[in-house]
């Protein structure tokens, strides 16, 4: 079977060009929107490493404290 | 014997544009057009339902987040009854005389830091942390008289 061409009419046409700028113009919302969670994502895990210190050093001093209470200096 | 010479009959079709019928525009290789049209349809759907997912892990993560400041509560309580035992015991020791403080009557009695308010999330946070950067000072000012 001949492949028929395919025609569109005018009127749709400029539709249709109107709808592809709208949705290149959404791609790039949707561009920014993705870069700002990934900044957002970057800020979070910096969060997590500062609570992973801290925890570290909290740790730190909790042992110091059960080490003292354990061994005290005279009773 | 006269050759019959054949003309092909080539009818001219006039094509006379009327009014108000509608102008078309040929589309180049629909087929590619149509299968990238579905392509990309497809595609977003797959987002979607990406989305769906890392919706669920997020949900997830904001449980998780929620224990842990449970946690982190729990341990600043424990550590704070850890304080209080070892003020006590500090007490029954011969300590100095007490320096007497007069507490003016205008300060309002500390509130506890995490003392359900009842009001909207966003100003509640910002109450909790006004009262957690308040406790913070105070312990810094302690933190600086044991030098």
């Amino acid at each position: 079977m001949e492949k028929m061409p395919v025609f569109v009419k005018v009127d749709e046409y400029k539709d249709i060009l109107s709808t592809m700028e709208t949705i290149k113009a959404k791609m790039q919302d949707a561009r920014n929107t993705i870069r700002k969670l990934g900044e957002l994502k970057n800020e979070e895990d910096s969060q997590i490493q500062t609570w992973q210190s801290a925890l570290v050093e909290i740790e730190k001093k909790i042992q110091f404290i059960d080490q003292s209470l354990h061994e005290p200096e005279s009773v | 014997m006269a050759k019959k010479t054949t003309r092909k009959k080539v009818t001219k079709k006039k094509v006379t544009k009327k009014k108000g019928e509608p102008l078309y525009v040929g589309v180049v290789e629909p087929e590619t057009l149509r299968k990238d049209i579905l392509e990309s349809v497809r595609e977003l759907i797959q987002f979607l339902q990406s989305y769906e997912q890392f919706k669920k892990l997020k949900d997830e993560k904001n449980r998780t987040l929620a224990i842990l400041k449970s946690d982190v509560k729990d341990i600043k309580s424990e550590v704070e009854k850890l304080k209080m035992y070892l003020k006590k015991s500090a007490a029954s020791l011969p300590a100095p005389a007490p320096i007497k403080k007069s507490i003016p009557k205008e300060i309002e009695p500390q509130k506890d830091s995490f003392e359900e308010v009842r009001t909207s999330p966003v100003s509640r946070r910002s109450n909790e942390l006004a009262a957690l950067e308040q406790e913070l000072g105070e312990i810094e000012k302690k933190l600086g008289t044991l030098g």
